[in-house]
């Protein structure tokens, strides 16, 4: 019997690829044909569109087709939005795919042109006259909510999006039980994922066959399908949406591009394929944004140190329009606020505000960031408030057992938060690191200890289809095929995209095993809707949860059917069947065998020797459906303690040291789960202290390029020491709970937390985000100034 | 007015007509002779993605001008493999999980390729400073620096057995 594969930490088998340049990217595509498109976009935050006279595209040599707003809209139906569990009360403002009597970011298109090559292309762009009758923007997404706000939408009563109030334990008890309640503003700004694929989409409809077919650099290739089929009145089953190669994701290629929606008109307007690659400006100013959100927390507390509950009334800067999957990071950081403590109640208050940004749409960690760096920071700054040691008091609030029932509605699967605790703050000693820190005060120098944790979610239970436009308790799930070809290889079909996750290699290492083939008779297949089952994509860090289980149980169902016909070749009892390296042989007598190739021969071409009940063909399709329902499936964590030194002179922050204790249950990689946690935590890194999208009070938005919007680099990012744990995911066949998230969930507390814990005898308290040079030397002299 | 330039790349002989003054010399490569390794991903000089090795350096293709490649030897990540024989930092790349997505992944190797030339056997450090230029948003630049290290050992061993 070979060594299992799952656990083991091989090599990626897409790499070879990769390494030599010859990965495929849609910017790579190259159609017979094919048209380049570049978007007008509004130079202007908030305006009346007045006209649009793209009649001089036309007159230019290499201009061949132009689309307006005004063209759109008889032609593409508005941009979807979802509501999590807040079905009815979403709003739904006018997001059109192009705008066309109003435009309310700076960036946003109101008219697309091809031509034959990408230069052209903005030369033509150019020739498009939009005439604007500028408004007043609004920037401040408080100054949005108040009343008598200009509305940005004429549809809509105010500039709300939706409001989301929910509770959970008993509240009321918390506050009466008090010793007093500690109130404070949280604030995390708008940053974005911004991989370095910016996105990209080639679209061409076939007049012939009324395909229309799209290259995407997208995480949702099946979603974007039924998407795209309602908002274009298309016909779902003659969409083909092919993800190729993407380059990182990060939830950030959840969103359903408007762009896109106006390209696939463009490609049926011109009747040839056409290609749009974003700048990196337009990325910068069009793409997602995310994270930006204002806290107003209160928690009652014993004086003790003991949490009784968590309150707070959030305020989440939407931009525009609603960005479909807006709901989910407010909700997020909503859910996220208990953190892993045992909290007698949580109450939340959530208004989600337009102002004159880009849309927010999701990004790793989807809110639970938030809710992470408003509770840990609060910990912190109530012992030091109490004299309390921050840790002693998380280890006096932390969840002791599992599974546990939170106040949110949900139940942590498994888990040891306290031991994980313990084995981070060994990890860098901490009582040493204490005393480090006193000689180092004495010196001059500040030095800054953060611990952070969290219980993150994995496998959001949400839509599963683009329909469920009202919430309504779904399960997620996955389907999975394996198709085995004559000579007994293995095609394993997911609907999902690989986007740096590694899927090629952990969904054939639990293929091999569940199969009992060799690895390397066995092909990943995902990203193509023609091909591939129906899957929601990746996202949520549900690979793990619950397409790994579908694979193990497509595995188990093709194993079946391959011993079936091999039984009856070695004239053997089907129940004695077993595949070892790829040859069928009775259990036990592995001598006895045929290899799996010859099966297979039989089955697709010995057809005729097979009894009349063992089918033709060796395939099978299985789903896997969440064993648990309620926000997410499972329930991975980890403790974070960075250590770091800040210079009050220049107001940088050095890594010192990082270190992680994480727990995702069992690992079928674990080189690539480590990777998932280190990548995840260096964007956590140049989100708490880089990376900041900045507008002026005009709507401007001032970082286009990362000449200002600083995304780390390599001298950015300290050296993470890692240390697995692995406690199962007890509902998950496998025990696998996924690690998506990466560190992002934890880095924005922990680092702040560092941060704070360097400088706090200065006077500085850190209430928000970026901890960036300029805001950290403003806190200080501020802070001097006061004192 | 539209040049054609005469340039040698992955060692063979490349003439092209037609070429606007304005063209990119990545634009070059990827459009038209389907040199698809090499990746844009910013607009500023900032990312990397598009390094290549241009008469013996590691440059920005993103930032020369097509029609400055006249008379030039450039080698993408494409020629960087004899034959089917991985370049030791390739090999780097694969054993230390040094990529996820692979966007960033051929800009890092060709100024990987730089870097160990002139600091055959760096540290952490000179690694990580040497890449500044090169940004990567998958791997958190750990296994990157792994993957460096790894191959410098190697080609030091390859020196040491010629």
């Amino acid at each position: 019997m070979a060594d299992p594969l799952i656990g083991q930490s091989i090599k990626r088998r897409e790499d070879l690829k990769y390494v030599t340049g010859c990965g495929t990217y849609v910017d790579d595509l190259t159609l017979p044909g094919m048209l380049f498109a570049s978007f007008v976009r509004s130079p202007h935050a908030h305006a009346k569109v007045l006209s649009v006279d793209g009649s001089r595209v036309l007159e230019h040599p290499k201009g061949i087709e132009v689309l307006t707003g005004r063209d759109a809209v008889p032609l593409a139906g508005p941009m979807p939005v979802y509501s999590y569990r807040e079905a009815a009360a979403i709003k739904k403002p006018d997001y059109r795919c192009l705008a066309h009597d109003r435009v309310r970011f700076v960036g946003e298109p109101v008219a697309v042109v091809a031509a034959t090559d990408r230069y052209a292309a903005e030369d033509v762009a150019e020739r498009v006259r939009v005439e604007y009758e500028p408004l007043d923007p609004i920037m401040d997404p408080e100054q949005s909510l108040a009343p008598g706000a200009q509305k940005l939408h004429d549809n809509l009563d105010n500039n709300v999006g939706l409001r989301i109030e929910r509770e959970g334990g008993d509240m009321a008890a918390a506050f009466r039980e008090a010793d007093f309640v500690f109130k404070k503003r949280f604030r995390m700004h708008r940053h974005a994922g911004s991989p370095i694929e910016p996105r990209g989409c080639v679209a061409q409809y076939n007049s012939g066959t009324k395909e229309l077919t799209l290259t995407c650099s997208t995480q949702i290739p099946h979603i974007l399908k039924t998407h795209l089929s309602e908002i274009l009145d298309f016909p779902e089953f003659r969409i083909r949406v092919i993800a190729p190669d993407v380059g990182g994701g990060f939830g950030n290629k959840l969103q359903i591009p408007p762009e896109v929606v106006a390209l696939c008109l463009l490609a049926m307007k011109a009747r040839r394929p056409v290609k749009w690659i974003e700048t990196r400006r337009e990325s910068l100013m069009a793409f997602l944004h995310a994270r930006d959100q204002i806290h107003d927390v209160e928690i009652p507390m014993k004086n003790d140190g003991t949490i009784l509950g968590v309150k707070a009334q959030m305020t989440v800067d939407a931009g525009g329009y609603l960005d479909a999957r807006i709901s989910g990071p407010s909700l997020g950081a909503g859910m996220w606020l208990p953190g892993p403590y045992q909290v007698k109640g949580y109450a939340i208050d959530i208004n989600v505000v337009m102002t004159n940004k880009c849309p927010y749409g999701a990004y790793r960690g989807f809110g639970s960031q938030m809710g992470a760096l408003v509770i840990e920071r609060s910990v912190d700054l109530i012992a030091r408030q109490l004299g309390i040691d921050p840790v002693a008091m998380r280890q006096k609030n932390l969840i002791k057992e599992t599974p546990y029932k939170t106040v949110t509605g949900h139940e942590f699967d498994s888990g040891d938060y306290m031991a994980g605790l313990d084995k981070a703050l060994a990890m860098v000693d901490y009582p040493e690191l204490r005393k480090e820190q006193a000689r180092l005060r004495e010196e001059g120098r500040y030095l800054g200890i953060g611990v952070a944790m969290a219980v993150e979610g994995a496998g959001w239970n949400t839509y599963t289809a683009a329909m469920a436009q009202h919430y309504v308790p779904t399960l997620d799930y996955a389907t999975v095929t394996m198709r085995m070809d004559t000579s007994g290889n293995v095609k394993v079909l997911i609907g999902d995209v690989a986007c740096g996750t590694g899927h090629a290699t952990t969904a054939a290492q639990v293929a091999a095993d569940a199969t009992g083939l060799p690895i390397d008779t066995i092909e990943i297949v995902e990203g193509d809707t023609a091909i591939t089952p129906y899957d929601s994509g990746t996202r949520a860090a549900r690979f793990s949860a619950v397409v790994l289980p579908a694979v193990a149980l497509a595995g188990q169902s093709l194993k079946e059917k391959v011993c079936r016909v091999g039984a009856h070749l070695l004239e053997g009892a089907e129940a004695d069947m077993e595949i070892t390296a790829g040859k069928v042989h009775v259990r036990g007598t592995p001598s006895r065998n045929l290899p799996v190739s010859r099966v297979a021969r039989v089955a697709y071409s010995e057809v005729a020797t097979l009894p009349r009940d063992i089918p033709a063909g060796l395939e099978a399709t299985e789903s896997f459906k969440a064993p648990v329902s309620g926000l997410c499936i499972t329930w991975p964590y980890a403790i974070h303690i960075p250590v770091v030194e800040v210079d009050i002179e220049t107001g940088m922050v050095r890594f010192l040291r990082y270190a992680i204790v994480h727990d995702c249950g069992n690992e079928v990689n674990p080189m690539i789960v480590e990777g998932q946690v280190v990548g995840g935590t260096a964007q956590g890194v140049g989100g708490t202290l880089l990376e900041e999208l900045v507008y002026d009070d005009d709507g401007q938005l001032l970082t286009t390029s990362f000449m200002d919007y600083l995304v780390p680099t390599a001298t950015d990012i300290p050296h993470f020491e890692v240390c697995h744990l692995q406690t199962p995911a007890p509902q998950i066949p496998g025990g696998y709970k996924g690690m998506g998230e990466g560190g992002c969930v934890y880095t924005y507390a922990a680092v702040a937390n560092a941060v704070a814990d360097a400088i706090e005898p200065l006077g500085v308290e850190i209430t928000s985000t970026p901890l960036s040079p300029p805001r950290l030397l403003a806190l200080l002299r501020e802070a001097k100034g006061r004192g | 007015m539209n040049r054609i330039i005469h340039t040698t790349v992955n060692g063979r002989k490349v003439v092209e007509e037609n070429v606007e003054p304005r063209m990119l010399l990545v634009h070059l490569l990827r459009d038209r002779l389907g040199l698809t390794g090499t990746h844009v991903g910013c607009d500023t000089t900032n990312c990397g993605a598009c390094t290549i090795r241009f008469n013996g350096l590691a440059i920005k293709s993103c930032t020369m001008l097509a029609v400055r490649s006249e008379g030039a030897e450039i080698m993408t990540i494409e020629g960087l493999a004899e034959d089917d024989k991985l370049h030791p930092i390739q090999q780097g790349f694969w054993e230390k999980h040094g990529l996820q997505c692979g966007y960033c992944t051929p800009g890092m190797i060709m100024s990987a390729l730089q870097l160990l030339e002139r600091y055959p056997e760096p540290s952490e450090a000179i690694v990580r400073r040497e890449l500044e230029g090169n940004l990567c948003r998958c791997t958190g630049y750990q296994n990157i620096v792994e993957a460096v290290l790894w191959a410098g050992e190697q080609l030091k061993s390859q020196e040491s057995t010629v």
